[in-house]
């Protein structure tokens, strides 16, 4: 569904990802693996179109997306839930989600969306009059993927989802990210988080200093003596 | 947050209450004309303030350079009028239209820039229009000025003949109605999609373009829509004046008191501008001048500093708008 081939990114002078290929097939989740400053969000900038690359090529969906503005991105069906949530705390959860469908003009298919994203975390209904500045960790975490959500993915990108969450709310995210591939949308999730990562994804690639050091099916990667010495700590 | 007796209104009321105080202003003050004056140059500084507000405070992007779209206003007008005979009220719109167009001028390149750096460009981009008033002197006659501007003529429906320069108060009468018009412009543009993208743009660019908004377009529709206005503003402005030289037409006090009525009034509202620059004009003209004749205006900044420590949102930052439940408790 991803195809991204040779790709290279600067930021001036520094090189932060060197010819870098990879796939993310349909209706599975492909992880992205790597360290701290290993060019993992830059490179979900670039596919996102929010970094143009140096050189090499993004296909999405059989489309080239080189020179494709980010909102030309999003309408086609590639929707980033950014590190960090990024939502609007002066909204409510409601509003924060409805914002997501900002492209979408059918008030019935908001709507239907709304209830979906309040069957997969029941924990949100409850709270849909609510500030997002006043939410948790985890509850933020679940507006965001339900923003991304609103604007019918057909690709996912999940940045470091859990970032700061206690291990409970960690599986619980995960849990639902599991159901959403279920209901047929590809995921292509950036983690830190090794164990949990390799425990739901089908694929995954291990980014070290900006380019791809290892990448292999899930299970061999826990069973690799590099992984489990540098990542998994066993 | 604290206080529960808080009034708290809906943007509306607010808009009405204020206009309703704007009709009303002349009658108050009916004891001595110049004070009518006074009150005509605070609604053109509230409804350039209104249209600086659309900008920073509703799409999150701060300027420093209003004049420059004041300036250009005004200059379009008064050279149209004065050299090629036109209508003044063409003038008024010509002056808009070239606002904007000037906006997009330096807002193309100046967008690629953020935060302090755009509100900069956009004051150099003021200088760089002064010194264009100043020396191309076969348009704009220079440092002399352009003289005699002509005023906005009577206008005649049927037998009815409005003179807007029978007295001051009809003078007054037609900015309040200006800026009614600038403060609906930007009433509607807010309720719109595209303002709904513009709060998103404030609030956090990039993910306002992770669900689909274009960026780039939506700041610059806020910054042309903003110029405009302001640019009708300035074109007013010269025909009220009927005197024009580039140090008034592209004064600081152009960038700077929209700004300053802005953080006084409260950006969250969009009236709070407006609401400012009466009480700031207020206060110099009825307490500040009385006991300082010269150095009065010092008390601005005394003024913005108290507000900011002690009402950060404004005057009627908090008490305007949508009341949701995280705030009752």
């Amino acid at each position: 569904m991803l195809e991204v081939k040779d790709l290279s990114v600067r930021y001036g002078d520094a090189h932060v990802i060197t010819g870098v290929s990879f796939q993310a097939a349909r209706g599975a989740i492909t992880c992205i693996l790597g360290p701290n400053g290993s060019g993992k969000t830059t490179l979900l900038r670039c596919i996102t179109g929010l970094v143009s690359p140096a050189s090499g090529r993004i296909m999405f969906d059989g489309q080239n997306l080189q020179g494709k503005k980010p909102h030309e991105i999003v309408r086609m069906g590639l929707i980033m839930i950014p590190e960090g949530r990024r939502l609007w705390p002066p909204l409510t959860v409601e509003e924060n989600l409805k914002m997501g469908a900002y492209l979408v003009n059918e008030q019935a298919r908001i709507d239907g969306q709304l209830s979906y994203v309040f069957d997969l975390f029941p924990h949100l209904g409850s709270r849909k009059n609510q500030l997002c500045g006043t939410l948790s960790g985890g509850e933020l975490q679940m507006v965001a993927i339900g923003r991304g959500l609103m604007g019918f993915p057909r690709l996912l990108l999940l940045d470091e989802p859990s970032l700061g969450l206690a291990p409970l709310v960690v599986r619980e995210v995960f849990r639902a990210v599991e159901k959403i591939v279920d209901a047929g949308t590809t995921v292509l999730l950036v983690e830190q988080n090794t164990q949990v990562a390799l425990s739901v994804a089908v694929y995954g690639y291990i980014l070290e200093i900006g380019s791809i050091a290892l990448e292999s099916d899930a299970a061999s990667l826990r069973e690799n003596s590099h992984v489990k010495e540098a990542y998994l700590g066993l | 947050m604290g206080n529960l007796t808080r009034a708290f209104v809906s943007e509306r009321t607010a808009g009405c209450i204020v206009t309703g105080f704007v009709l009303a202003l002349p009658f108050l003050l009916s004891f001595n004309p110049y004070y009518t004056s006074v009150f005509v140059s605070a609604l053109i500084l509230g409804a350039v303030a209104i249209a600086w507000n659309l900008l920073a405070g509703v799409c999150g992007q701060v300027s420093f350079g209003h004049a420059a779209f004041f300036g250009i206003g005004a200059y379009t007008s008064a050279v149209l009028v004065t050299k090629w005979g036109f209508s003044p009220y063409l003038g008024l719109v010509a002056g808009g239209v070239f606002g904007g167009l000037g906006s997009l001028i330096i807002g193309i390149p100046a967008f690629r820039l953020r935060g302090p750096y755009f509100a900069l460009a956009i004051l150099g981009f003021a200088e760089v229009m002064k010194l264009l008033a100043l020396n191309l002197t076969w348009l704009t006659e220079g440092s002399l000025g352009i003289m005699n501007i002509a005023p906005l003529p009577p206008l005649e429906v049927g037998s009815l003949k409005i003179d807007f320069y029978a007295s001051r108060t009809t003078n007054y009468y037609v900015v309040a109605l200006l800026m009614f018009a600038v403060y609906l412009v930007v009433y509607f543009l807010r309720r719109s999609n595209l303002g709904l993208a513009m709060s998103a743009v404030h609030g956090d660019d990039e993910t306002a373009a992770g669900i689909g908004v274009n960026v780039f377009r939506t700041k610059a529709i806020a910054l042309t829509v903003s110029a405009t206005c302001t640019g009708v503003m300035g074109a007013f402005y010269a025909h009220y004046v009927r005197f024009l030289s580039p140090d008034t037409a592209f004064d600081g006090y152009w960038s700077v008191m929209p700004i300053v009525a802005s953080l006084f009034g409260g950006m969250s509202a969009l009236i709070g501008p407006m609401a400012g620059a009466l009480v700031i004009t207020g206060l110099d003209e009825f307490v500040f001048k009385r006991f300082f004749e010269t150095g009065h205006k010092l008390f601005f900044g005394l003024l913005l500093a108290v507000v900011i420590v002690w009402a950060p949102t404004g005057l009627l930052g908090n008490r305007v708008g949508k009341r949701s439940e995280g705030d009752k408790r």
